[in-house]
């Protein structure tokens, strides 16, 4: 146990300045910040086909400038790749030539700069390894099977306060690909709510890795977006673009936004859990009585 | 709405809607999670689809098993005449039309002008994908207090799904005289529109209706068209 002595008391209120405008600095580059999200394939895939289009999926802020994509090949030379950048979903992908079978690479995702932010957004170096020929087969997915509902609040790095969001965890039904479920990337909708424009579709509203066997994906969303009732449609894509079947099951939920609160029916539906009722009303009564006789005195 | 947490008998508690105060059902949301329902679209053989509500479990029940799919009734059950499928070319409209067992199978997606893919999700394709939900992370728009400055901004969440709270700024000096002549009016708002800033329509300007909007120069603020 440390004793803090009265000499390194002066101490302390400098250090916690010191830490505080630390913490306020950090907090102030992750707003906004360009962040490398997700990789299609992700680190350490293997079993990538042959024809796989490379994806890394970055923050809504980033920019693509030109910034090199490389891709190595164990043991021979590196290359640059032609690549595209799609804006509004953060995605930039690139197609290479040729990925030989049974080879190793590894792709290098640049740091990206953002709109609205000074700093630069992370970059990644991912290893793959390459399967045995061309993924031709379209995965099949039997939708979503279920969701579950909460809500959120959070410190925003942005405005400085709490933000409150209804976050959805949406777990996928069963899904097979020629190529295994690691590569897949899982497209989510919402197909109703309160806010939707009837003249427009579902809204796509994430796209992330396919969450392992039995776990959830979570979508979050603004509390306009998502107040009473909330569905949701999802999709899985495999590396080359191959979009699946099962989108046209939805799961659904009915939500209620916060403020919440918090009280107590008193009420007795049976003997054994009545007594602690009945007490709690005795005790309630005596206070007040004891008011009552306080005020007339 | 209004949410209590209702504890029925003794401690047991459970959230639920005002509306549903006097109930000791256990309701959305904490706990066990919150309310689910799935709605397949069922493959009905070329009939027509049931629509999402009339076939769904009610969204306030507190399972969270799916509801299986047709395929995996239970063979105890007797079983039902298929009606007859005539087959057509597929078409995104939750319906099998070319009657080989699955629900808008098959149909390509769509590319989009912007980047990205409209894809056939529930009966029908879906919207383009936009760069975020309300605006850019980070960004800022001009929004107008009733004191002070008269003049103040909110600032666009980490995750672009809102703005935050509206806080004071200095107002500039082109609009200095408007905010001190007109205070927190429309007359500021337009000047801010006609400054080159992205302003908060809380006058409704524009007459639409919508006073949750954004006016002016937002081309670094909003997600897009």
């Amino acid at each position: 146990m440390s004793i803090v002595r009265p000499n390194n008391l002066a101490k302390v209120p400098r250090l916690l300045v010191v830490l505080l405008s630390l913490s306020a600095h950090a907090v102030a580059d992750e707003c906004g910040r360009p962040n490398l999200l997700d990789t299609f394939p992700p680190e350490h895939a293997v079993n990538v086909p042959t024809n796989a289009t490379l994806t890394a999926h970055y923050a809504a802020t980033a920019e693509y400038s030109n910034e090199p994509v490389t891709l190595e090949r164990t043991g021979a030379a590196t290359e640059t790749l032609d690549a595209t950048f799609d804006a509004t979903q953060g995605l930039l992908q690139a197609t290479p030539h040729e990925l030989v079978a049974g080879s190793d690479y590894v792709v290098s995702w640049p740091a990206l700069r953002g709109v609205g932010t000074a700093s630069l957004g992370s970059s990644a170096n991912i290893a793959f390894s390459v399967g045995t020929g061309p993924d031709t087969r379209t995965p099949t997915f039997d939708g979503l099977a279920s969701v579950d509902w909460d809500v959120s609040r959070r410190h925003d790095a942005c405005t400085g306060s709490i933000e409150e969001r209804f976050v959805f965890d949406l777990t996928p039904g069963h899904v097979e690909d020629d190529f295994g479920r690691d590569e897949l990337s899982l497209v989510v909708f919402q197909t109703r709510g309160p806010a939707m424009d009837p003249s427009s579709g579902p809204v796509p509203v994430l796209v992330a890795p396919l969450p392992s066997n039995g776990s959830a994906a979570r979508v979050e969303r603004s509390l306009a977006d998502a107040s009473g009732r909330v569905c949701f449609a999802a999709l899985v894509q495999d590396v080359v673009g191959h979009a699946s079947t099962g989108a046209d099951r939805e799961v659904c939920a009915t939500t209620t936004p916060p403020p919440f609160f918090y009280g107590c029916r008193m009420a007795a539906p049976g003997p054994a859990s009545g007594a602690p009722s009945v007490g709690f009303v005795a005790l309630l009564l005596s206070f007040l009585l004891r008011g009552r006789h306080r005020r007339a005195s | 709405m209004l949410t209590v947490l209702a504890c029925g008998g003794a401690f047991a508690c459970s959230r639920t809607g005002l509306s549903e105060l006097v109930l000791d059902t256990p309701v959305d949301g904490f706990g066990t999670g919150g309310a689910a329902a799935t709605e397949p679209s069922l493959d009905t053989g070329g009939a027509p689809p049931s629509t999402a509500d009339a076939g769904a479990t009610a969204a306030s029940s507190t399972s969270t098993a799916a509801t299986p799919p047709p395929s995996s009734t239970s063979t105890a059950a007797p079983p039902k005449a298929k009606p007859s499928c005539t087959p057509h070319d597929e078409t995104c409209n939750g319906i099998d039309d070319d009657c080989n067992g699955t629900v808008d199978d098959g149909l390509p997606p769509i590319p989009c002008a912007g980047g990205g893919e409209q894809f056939c999700v529930a009966g029908r394709y879906s919207a383009c994908p936009k760069r975020c939900e309300t605006c850019i992370p980070g960004t800022e728009r001009v929004c107008f207090l009733s004191y002070c400055t008269f003049w103040a901004a909110e600032t666009c969440a980490a995750d672009g799904r809102s703005f935050g709270t509206c806080e004071e700024r200095h107002v500039p000096p082109e609009c200095a005289d408007v905010s001190s002549l007109h205070h927190d009016s429309a007359e500021l708002e337009q000047c801010c529109v006609d400054n080159g800033y992205c302003c908060h329509d809380e006058y409704d300007l524009d007459g639409d209706g919508n006073r949750n909007e954004m006016l002016g120069r937002c081309d670094e603020v909003a997600c897009g068209p």
